[in-house]
């Protein structure tokens, strides 16, 4: 008969295997090469200062009678790579959509610096946005286009689409911050206290990392400890490892803000809610959401610590769309885009709403 | 099997006051680390004082070198034991250690130094770097501060951690090794953070100590541009200032181009008119 273990033996195998596993992981590390990113194919189509329009090439395997006739353009946000959206084959939206047989292009924004620390709000929404529309709407020869604005890319798009409603067919958001002020939104409460005009007037440009250092403090056991010591047991796979490496690059890959950009964001968006208020204008005009009038299709995740859901939903009340629709992904700001159930969900819903609305 | 369950809880508690034992070290380590700007006035003091001191004892030997010549040099009378100079330099020396000593009083000497306005030609060097020592100043009282509020975080999570332990042993699922406990640890400290970071006096002290910070930045930043200056290098005031010119510089040509743009299509009937009449 087996003597049962004391909790001493046990913590003393258990110290053991997990030194195992460091040591392990150590080799393991050691030999992963370069982290790929990106599945698709793509042409850049259009430029503009450090802005590029990708255009991803449509599947030959998808039928002519299959694909939905009116473009899409996913605009990103200015936190963090826009090749979230095509990580890997298996954990690509956009490799999703073009096998749903859209007609898919995205924005990257690309590494703003200190030449460009005084691009405002403005010269995202009423510059670059709508070169890049205006593009798309030429090249396709389709007058009106499909926009889908990511997190804080679906705020610039929902401020476009208030301004230029006639030049959107339908208009999706992803994780889209809309009302600022909701009791969940911790990021909203921390930037209170903070001055805004000074943090831009000394930093210039907002650093990544620093952005980055106050997303891990949102939860700080986790992202800092608990996710590493969880690395430990797939670490062996060397399939999981590539994936935990390939986000971790993503995570960390943060572009600087433009500094008014983010002073104007802080202050208008966040610290005043304008947006929500309707009290927003830029270059002299007023940014109204009852002006977004096309079909509205808001995705947000239920688990979400960044853009809490209580922050997307306010837009079906706000906005002035008759046809509003809406979609609770289960799970949080990043699974949306990688987690299994999403490469299934997402894509999927979203070309079946667009199709219903591409006559 | 139920022994093991208790040693389980027996050594959780034991590292759980073995990390109380930790955090009260650190408490301490950083009161001392407080205190430590006060020892460094205090230490300027004393050197202030040495220095005046030796000052003055040079200048008296000088007095009673004087005063010996004198009194050796022919045709002088008798000598006195009044000596002038030596009584004035000691009544100098006297006073110089007693308002020192008063000074020293607590925040005495630190607000004789901070307040006193500079002055001569470096004045508006020692001005920005006394206001780049003001900044350091509060930053670090604020991290101070903030560290004091994670240690109350930390502290709190481990009474949590204590109680679940305690809650799960008397359930059919007690902390099984030191993987799940690692694990618990992790929940209970994300649980009292998440209602200590939505407080308001977090939130205001975070954002105190970033504004603290960034106070701080600019002013090392102004110091460094004054000595760039010196040398006739740019400055990042001087990009800036480049840069929003050609922003603006930006804008009017666009401006200028959609004018243009609109003109030539509302000419462009006429041309056409006019081309055809031709």
């Amino acid at each position: 008969m087996k003597t049962p273990e004391s909790a001493v033996e046990q913590l003393s195998r258990e110290m053991g295997e997990f030194n195992q596993r460091v040591l392990k992981g150590l080799t393991a590390l050691a030999q992963t090469g370069d982290i790929r990113i990106g599945s698709a194919e793509k042409d850049a189509v259009y430029s503009e200062d450090k802005l590029v329009l990708y255009r991803y090439r449509p599947l030959a395997e998808v039928p002519e009678k299959q694909r939905i006739r009116t473009p899409l353009v996913i605009c990103y946000a200015l936190v963090n790579r826009p090749y979230m959206m095509d990580l890997q084959p298996d954990r690509s939206l956009i490799r999703g959509l073009l096998q749903r047989g859209l007609d898919v292009y995205l924005i990257d924004w690309g590494y703003p610096d200190g030449a460009d620390r005084f691009l405002g709000i403005d010269d995202y929404v009423l510059g670059y946005l709508p070169h890049c529309l205006d593009h798309v709407a030429r090249a396709s020869g389709s007058p009106q286009v499909n926009l889908l604005g990511v997190c804080q890319g679906g705020t610039l798009s929902l401020c476009y689409a208030a301004l230029f409603p006639e030049r959107l067919r339908n208009l999706i958001t992803m994780v889209t911050p809309v009302d600022f002020r909701t009791p969940e939104n911790l990021l909203t409460k921390w930037t209170e206290n903070v001055d805004v005009d000074a943090l831009a007037a000394t930093t210039g440009n907002m650093p990544g990392e620093l952005l980055n250092a106050l997303f891990l403090r949102l939860m700080p056991f986790r992202l800092t400890s608990q996710k590493y010591v969880d690395l430990l047991d797939h670490i062996d796979d060397p399939k999981a490892l590539e994936n935990f490496l390939r986000m971790e690059k993503w995570i960390f890959d943060s572009p600087d803000q433009p500094g008014e950009m983010f002073r104007q964001f802080m202050t208008w968006m966040v610290k005043e809610n304008r947006l929500a208020a309707g009290t927003l204008e830029l270059a002299g005009k007023r940014v109204e959401l009852r002006n977004v009038t096309m079909p509205v299709f808001n995705i947000y995740a239920t688990q979400d610590h960044l853009v809490p859901p209580s922050a997307s939903m306010p837009l079906e009340r706000l906005a002035g769309s008759s046809d509003y629709s809406s979609y609770a992904f289960p799970g949080g700001h990043i699974g949306i885009y990688v987690s299994g159930s999403a490469q299934r969900e997402v894509p999927t819903r979203i070309a079946q709403w667009l199709r219903k609305r591409d006559a | 099997m139920e022994d093991s369950v208790e040693n389980h809880a027996s050594w959780a508690q034991q590292w759980i006051e073995q990390q109380r034992a930790l955090l009260e070290l650190a408490a301490q380590t950083g009161s001392s680390k407080a205190e430590g700007g006060f020892e460094q006035v205090n230490e300027l003091r004393r050197q202030w004082s040495e220095l005046g001191k030796t000052y003055l004892d040079g200048l008296m030997q000088m007095a009673q070198s004087a005063n010996s010549a004198a009194a050796d040099a022919p045709g002088a009378g008798p000598r006195s034991s009044a000596q002038p100079g030596v009584e004035v330099f000691e009544a100098w020396k006297a006073a110089w250690s007693n308002s020192l000593v008063q000074a020293a009083a607590p925040g005495g000497w630190s607000e004789l130094l901070t307040s006193t306005p500079p002055l001569g030609l470096f004045r508006e060097q020692i001005e920005a770097w006394r206001a780049v020592a003001a900044a350091r100043g509060d930053v670090e009282r604020l991290e101070q501060e903030l560290a004091a509020v994670l240690r109350r975080v930390q502290s709190d999570a481990l009474t949590l951690l204590a109680e679940q332990v305690k809650a799960r042993a008397a359930t059919a699922q007690p902390v099984q090794g030191f993987r799940d406990f690692y694990n618990l640890w992790v929940e209970c400290s994300e649980q009292v953070f998440s209602i200590v970071a939505h407080s308001s006096a977090y939130c205001h002290l975070q954002g105190e100590l970033g504004n603290a910070s960034m106070r701080l930045r600019a002013r090392v930043q102004k110091v460094i541009e004054q000595g760039l200056r010196q040398f006739d290098l740019p400055t990042r005031s001087e990009i800036n200032s480049l840069h929003q010119q050609v922003r603006l510089l930006k804008q009017r040509l666009a401006v200028l181009e959609g004018e243009s743009t609109a003109r030539t299509i509302e000419t462009a009937p006429a041309r056409k008119a006019r081309k055809r009449s031709r």
